[in-house]
């Protein structure tokens, strides 16, 4: 007995329809896009693999539990490692440290994506996000971008709700100040 | 312009910055995300198919079996044992014999006859 082709249709449209603001959440946290893909990648198959089977209103807040635990763990990994070659006396400088939006200038024929980080409004706002520390920034990415309300971002992020309206009130506070120029634009 | 107001404006700034960089990914970026979708899917068609590997019968046929055994068991340690105490098999020869029957019916005309003739 296979998969249903309706659940695999709507499994497919569900991935389709989460996998680019996945993409861009994964690179916010890992700075890297081959990392970033592989954090999506990852989340995909465990979920798919775990929660394909469970019902489909339940997706969303599954999915992002997913990844967001997988982007902790990229942290830890990667503040380890970190750590390590620091006590080792050099500086370890993972690929995806450098700012993409420095390596975005170096492209030849910037496609729209670049375009958009390079405009002086897409590239402050990019950096304001990236400024925010990891939990203030996903709360107030899964609040703000996907739409979840408390209690989803409370559950995706393992944490209580007060903790989701505190992080997410640290997030727009420090978002406001750093885009104070591009406010009333 | 007030402070809640400010909060939503910039709020909004970010998210149509935000969809508007997820829509524009560039076409590599996305082919590789069709790719991973398509690996997922497949894992979980893989998994499902590896849950209902088994053919219905056999799924059936082993319900039907464990619950033949089940009630097998059941009966076998619940049935109470009918002993036949040793004193009552001769009383089991009496009822089964029709002669002795007879004869027990009628002990009262053999014991009068003894006493009749012991009296003589």
């Amino acid at each position: 007995m296979g998969f249903p082709l309706d659940s695999k249709e709507s499994l497919n449209r569900f991935l389709a329809n989460v996998e680019r603001r996945a993409l861009r959440m994964a690179q916010f946290a890992s700075r890297n896009s081959d990392a970033a893909l592989d954090l999506v990648q990852e989340a995909m198959m465990k979920f798919s693999e775990r929660y394909a089977t469970r019902p489909e209103g339940e997706w969303r807040v599954l999915f992002y539990r997913v990844l967001q635990s997988r982007i902790i763990d990229w942290h830890r990994r990667s503040t380890v490692r970190n750590r390590i070659f620091g006590w080792l006396g050099r500086g370890y400088e993972e690929e995806g440290e450098s700012d993409p939006i420095e390596r975005v200038a170096d492209s030849k024929t910037p496609g729209p994506f670049e375009k958009i980080l390079q405009s002086e409004a897409g590239a402050a706002m990019e950096k304001a996000i990236r400024a925010l520390p990891l939990r203030q920034r996903q709360a107030f990415l899964l609040r703000a971008w996907e739409g979840l309300d408390i209690a989803q971002t409370a559950a995706v992020m393992g944490c209580s709700e007060g903790s989701i309206k505190t992080h997410y009130s640290r997030a727009v506070s420090t978002l406001r100040t750093l885009l104070e120029d591009f406010a009333y634009e | 312009m007030n402070e809640q107001e400010n909060e939503k404006q910039i709020v909004e700034k970010i998210r149509n910055f935000l969809e508007e960089s997820a829509e524009s990914l560039n076409p590599d970026i996305r082919r590789r995300l069709q790719e991973a979708r398509f690996q997922a899917l497949r894992a979980a068609e893989k998994k499902r198919a590896w849950f209902f590997s088994f053919p219905r019968w056999i799924t059936v046929g082993g319900l039907a079996t464990a619950a033949t055994a089940t009630l097998a068991i059941f009966f076998w340690f619940n049935v109470p044992s009918v002993e036949i105490p040793a004193k009552q098999v001769e009383d089991f020869e009496i009822l089964t014999s029709k002669e002795q029957i007879d004869f027990y019916k009628d002990l009262e005309f053999f014991r009068w006859l003894a006493a009749k003739e012991n009296g003589k």
